[in-house]
Parts: structure tokens; sequence; C-alpha cells
């Protein structure tokens, strides 16, 4: 059986944000890699909600709905047992955070964020994403409105519920194959090759100084189509037999795009996902070597 | 008193071989709980590639159940075999793209104005 050997090369790193381009292997593969950032990944998130005060304008379960959806730093939640199967009686530190919340808006209107939940049990890191920095709104308080409550945060994966999903987005194309008929462009009037290069929404082509056109960034290509179909305006009764440009996708070519909540670093999110896709396969594996 | 909690010992895969005077070990259906298309997909995949594979599909029955059935037929040796090998190599696909993305993050990170794409 030939084994293509799979290659991959990040373009782009940030805080919230990867980008990277894996190539020379099938789209179940890739396809796979995605499902399970989407739903496999595990991180933490609110999961059980005791509410003893709320003279606030939203209703309990809605309150309790939005503590859920607060991301939570969670690089050591893979570390972390599940609750159900947690030795412990209930809840314990290897298990779960707990949180406690109380605000009374005495001195005047007042939000209520993510920042006023106060640790009281659990890792030290489990704490909600951006915390002072641009904390996330919960409700918002009238004068003399108070909320309290305990809240206790899980492990959990996206396909249990979204709230346990550790990505904004992820998205996955193909890569692009673009190539210009060069001939054929150079029988177009510079107007006609400039208009061929403005035809693309997001700058593929560069028309240079010397009016000749070349791809410069075929990564930008959405397979619009926007300059094959200037072409044929160019020569709709097809009296020239080739086209200007052969736009194909590439199908072992995949450029993916992952932008974090904030609640594992983006590029860990890639490399739990690929040890949780592993840990699949072996778990599978186990059983049929039992027969 | 002691509360008594039933553990059930529930199985992951189950391997349902054919019935019949014509039955081989070369032919089987497996039903696997708790996994979907994102193995599904991969382990067919993987399974077309061998030579040795006659047939080889997974389908969903429903939705909402979570169970995935795997239908190997091989031309020579056990499906149960063939199926090992296909979950072994993609395992190694797995280990292969993990450490190239380690590597390529390496290499990122010392230029990155080198690779980006923007």
């Amino acid at each position: 059986m030939q084994q293509r050997s799979p290659n991959v090369k990040i373009t782009k790193l940030t805080e919230h944000i990867v980008k990277f381009v894996l190539r020379d292997t099938d789209p179940s593969v890739a396809n796979a890699l995605r499902r399970v950032i989407i739903s496999e990944v595990p991180t933490m998130a609110i999961d059980v909600v005791e509410i003893e005060k709320n003279s606030s304008p939203l209703h309990d379960e809605l309150i309790a709905h939005r503590l859920g959806l607060i991301p939570l730093r969670s690089e050591t939640a893979h570390r972390k047992s599940y609750t159900r199967f947690c030795t412990c009686d209930g809840y314990c530190e290897q298990c779960a955070v707990e949180y406690h919340l109380y605000v009374k808006a005495t001195d005047g209107p007042r939000d209520v964020t993510s920042r006023d939940l106060q640790k009281v049990m659990g890792d030290d890191a489990v704490m909600p994403v951006d915390n002072s920095q641009d904390p996330i709104l919960i409700v918002k308080l009238a004068t003399n409105q108070e909320l309290k409550l305990k809240c206790v945060a899980k492990k959990g994966i996206g396909k249990e519920h979204a709230k346990w999903n550790p990505v904004e987005v992820v998205s996955m194309r193909y890569g692009a194959n673009i190539k210009l008929n060069q001939p054929a462009i150079e029988d177009l009037t510079p107007e006609r090759r400039a208009e061929f290069v403005g035809s693309c929404p997001v700058d593929v082509y560069t028309l240079d100084p010397t009016d000749k056109v070349s791809v410069t960034k075929p990564q930008k290509c959405m397979f619009c189509n926007e300059c094959v179909k200037k072409a044929e305006y160019f020569d709709p009764d097809n009296k020239d037999l080739t086209p200007l440009v052969w736009v194909s996708q590439k199908q072992d070519e995949f450029h993916f795009r992952l932008e974090s909540t904030g609640a594992i670093p983006p590029e860990d999110i890639v490399m739990r996902a690929l040890e949780v896709l592993m840990q699949k396969l072996g778990d599978v594996s186990e059983f049929v070597a039992r027969g | 008193m002691a509360e008594e909690i039933a553990v059930e010992e529930e199985q992951k895969i189950e391997m349902v071989a054919d019935h019949g005077p014509n039955a081989t070990e070369r032919e089987a259906t497996f039903i696997i709980r708790d996994e979907d298309h994102t193995i599904g997909g991969p382990l067919r995949y993987m399974l077309h590639k061998n030579p040795a594979t006659d047939f080889a599909g997974y389908t969903i029955p429903h939705p909402s159940q979570p169970k995935m059935e795997l239908r190997i037929q091989t031309t020579r040796g056990s499906a149960a075999g063939v199926f090992q090998e296909s979950l072994d190599r993609l395992h190694e696909v797995g280990e292969h793209i993990l450490h190239t993305f380690i590597a390529t993050m390496d290499e990122f990170e010392s230029q990155p104005d080198l690779m980006a794409d923007d």
C-alpha cells in the first residue's frame, strides 16, 4: 500500500488565531481533524447553577444559560477527570471548579460581568477568559437589584453541548490551482488586463508596471470564478477555444483557519485534536485486538 | 447498608460474522459504539487503499443512535486483520501530522514573516 507523507505548514499564529496548510492527505482525514476540533476537544464550562437571589431583569435559567457560555481558561482541562467518572462523592478539585457570585447594585445601575465570578474551589488557572481586559457581560442590574448564585464548572466536549466547543470558528477549504494562459493574455490590451486583474475580489492577480499579469496570491482564492466569467465576457462567442485562465481545486491541499474562544491557545487546540483522534483510533483498536 | 450500583460492561465493538455455509473469516460487519463519520470516513479511505480489500463501507443506521456499522470483505486475509492494519496506519498518519505540526510551529516562531501568507 502506497502511503503518502502528509505535510503541514503554519502560515499565521496569533493569540487567538492559527492558520495552517495541510497537504498530501485525504479529505476524510482533514475533515476528521476539523470534526474533532469542533466536537471532541475537552474544555471547562459552567454546568450546574444554583441561584439564591435574582431580582435582575433576566430570569434564572437565562442567566444559567449565559453562565454556561462563558469561556473558561481550559489549558488544564485534558488532565482533569469527567465528574461522572470521578472517584469522589459529588465533585472535587480533580473534576470541577466552583464559583460564587454576589452582586447588589447599591450604588446605582451596575453591570454584572465575568469578573464578578469568585473562584472558591478548584484549579486556579480555570478562570473566565479575558477576565480583566474585556469582561463578559452577564446581566445589567438597576439600583438595588441583586444576583446571588453558586455555580460549578465541569469538563466536557462540544458534542454534548456547544458551550464546550474550544473554537469560535474552524474553517477548511481546498487550495487553488490557478494557471494563466500567458499567450492569450498577451493578446489583451492593457486596459483589459487591468479589468481582468480587477475582477478578483481578493486580489489573487497583480498587474505590474510592465502590464504583465501574474498570480501572486493563489492562497486567497475562494473559487468565486469571477476571473473565469470575466474571461468569458471578453470572448463571448468562444472564438478562442482555450480560456484565459484555469481555476481548479487541489483536492489534497487543505487550508485551515481556526479562531479560539480563548479557552485554549489555538495551536494547542490543533495538537489536542490530533491526540484525541489518535486516542479514538486506539480505543477501537484495543477492542479489535481482543477479537 | 451498601447500595448496589450496577456497572454495565458496554462493548465498544461487536463483530458480527456472516452466517451460512459460505461464511469465512474474510467477511464481517463490525458494530462500533459511540463513533461516527469522524473515524468512519478515514477508516473507509484507509481500507480502500489496501489491495486485499474487496469491499469496505460504513453506515450510521440512525443519527439518534450512537452506532456505526462497518462492513469489510477481503480477497485474502481476515476482515479483522485488515481492520486492525487500517487502524494502525491511520494512527501513524495522526502521529506524523502531530509531529509535523510541532515542527512547523518551531519553524514559524523563528521566522514568522517568511511563512505568512496575508
